[in-house]
C-alpha cells in the first residue's frame, strides 16, 4: 500500500515539474490573474491525484490534466463572474515587474480574439497558444475532429479579413 | 496560404511563463497531507473517548433530586453534632460554677450563723444546751448534705468534707469565744 502511494506521489511530483509552467500560461491566459491561476493548477493537480488514488480509470493523464485544468478555469468563471478580469480593465490589473510581460500577452492574446465567438476562441488559444493536436482539441472540447477543425478555419479567415480591415484604414 | 500561417504565427505565445517556484513545493505538500492518514487517525480515537467518559459521566452522575436529599440528610447530621459540642461544652461550666458555689457558703455560712439574728436566738439557746446535743445537731447539718457529695467526684467530695471540717471547727471556735 505504501509503496502504491510512493509510486503515485512520484507520478505526481513528475508531472508538476514537467508540466507545471504549461499549465500555469494555460490558466492565466484564461484568467488573467496569476494568483488565481496557480490555486486552479494545484486544484486540478491535487484532483488528478486523488483520481489516482482512488484507482478510477485514467487512460492519458496528461490529457486528463489538461481537461481538468481546463474544466476548472470554466468553474473559476462559474463562481467568481465578479472577478473576471474583462478586456477593457485587463491593462488595469495591477501585476508585478515580472508578471508585466506574461500580462501584456495576455491582453495581446486577449485583444486578437475578442470578435471572435467563445468556442472559436477557445480553439484557436488551444491549436495555437497552446499547441495541442486537432484530435487532442476535439476529445478537450467533446466535439468531432472535424468540428474542431472548421471552427479553428473561421476563426483564422476572421481574424485575416480583420486585420485586412485594419491596414487598409491605416 | 502565407498570411494563413503569419496569423497563427500572431498567436503563438512570445514570453516564457513561469509558475511560481512554490507552486510545485504546495502541491506536494497538500498530496502528502491527503495521503498520510496520521491526522484522522490521531484525532478520532480522542473524539471516541472523550464521548464516552462523557455519556459515562452521564449515566454515573446521580439525579439532581437524589443529591438535594443528600444534602438534608447532611444538615441533619450536622445539626446534631452541634448541639453535643454545645452540651459538651456546657457541662464543664457548670462544674467550675460549682467548684465555686461551695466557697460562697463557706464563707457566708458561719457569717450568717455567728452575725443573723435568727442565728443569735439559737446561740442563746445553745448556751442553754449541753455540748452532746450541739455536735448532734452539726452532724445532722451534715448527714443531710452527704448524699449530694456522693453524686459528684471523689476528689470533690474529700475537698467538700474538709471545708465543712474547717467551718466545723471555726464554728467552735466561734461559741467558744
Amino acid at each position: 500500500m505504501e509503496r502504491e502511494t510512493e509510486r503515485l506521489l512520484e507520478e505526481l511530483e513528475r508531472i508538476v515539474t514537467e508540466r507545471q509552467d504549461w499549465l500555469f500560461r494555460f490558466a492565466y491566459m484564461r484568467i488573467g490573474i496569476r494568483e488565481d491561476a496557480e490555486d486552479v493548477v494545484q486544484e486540478s493537480l491535487l484532483s488528478v491525484f486523488r483520481r489516482l488514488r482512488e484507482k478510477m480509470g485514467i487512460g492519458n493523464v496528461e490529457q486528463y490534466v489538461i481537461r481538468a485544468v481546463s474544466n476548472a478555469c470554466t468553474d473559476y468563471f462559474r463562481r467568481k463572474p465578479l472577478r473576471v478580469v474583462t478586456l477593457d480593465k485587463a491593462e488595469l490589473v495591477s501585476v508585478g515587474e515580472a508578471d508585466r510581460q506574461i500580462h501584456g500577452e495576455f491582453v495581446r492574446i486577449s485583444r486578437l480574439l475578442e470578435t471572435l465567438p467563445p468556442e472559436q476562441q477557445e480553439i484557436v488559444r488551444l491549436k495555437c497558444y497552446d499547441d495541442l493536436t486537432f484530435k487532442q482539441i476535439a476529445e478537450l472540447q467533446d466535439i468531432p475532429e472535424a468540428t474542431a477543425k472548421s471552427r479553428y478555419r473561421y476563426a483564422i479567415m476572421h481574424l485575416q479579413q480583420m486585420i485586412k480591415k485594419k491596414g487598409d484604414k491605416i | 496560404m502565407n498570411e494563413f500561417e503569419d496569423i497563427e504565427q500572431l498567436l503563438k505565445p512570445q514570453c516564457e511563463f513561469k509558475a511560481s517556484e512554490t507552486l510545485k513545493q504546495e502541491v506536494m505538500e497538500k498530496a502528502r497531507e491527503e495521503v498520510s492518514p496520521r491526522r484522522t487517525i490521531k484525532l478520532w480515537p480522542w473524539l471516541a473517548a472523550a464521548c464516552v467518559i462523557g455519556f459515562i459521566v452521564m449515566l454515573l452522575m446521580p439525579p439532581k433530586s437524589a443529591t438535594e436529599e443528600k444534602t438534608l440528610v447532611a444538615e441533619k447530621v450536622e445539626k446534631p453534632k452541634a448541639v453535643e459540642e454545645k452540651q459538651v461544652e456546657t457541662i464543664p461550666e457548670p462544674v467550675n460554677v460549682k467548684v465555686e458555689t461551695p466557697k460562697r457558703p463557706k464563707v457566708k455560712r458561719p457569717r450568717k450563723v455567728v452575725k443573723e439574728a435568727p442565728a443569735k436566738e439559737p446561740q442563746e439557746e445553745p448556751v442553754q444546751m449541753s455540748e452532746e446535743t450541739r455536735m448532734e445537731l452539726l452532724l445532722a447539718s451534715l448527714d443531710k448534705d452527704v448524699p449530694q457529695m456522693e453524686e459528684k467526684d471523689s476528689y470533690e467530695a474529700i475537698r467538700q468534707i474538709r471545708m465543712r471540717g474547717e467551718r466545723l471547727v471555726s464554728m467552735y471556735k466561734a461559741i467558744d469565744n
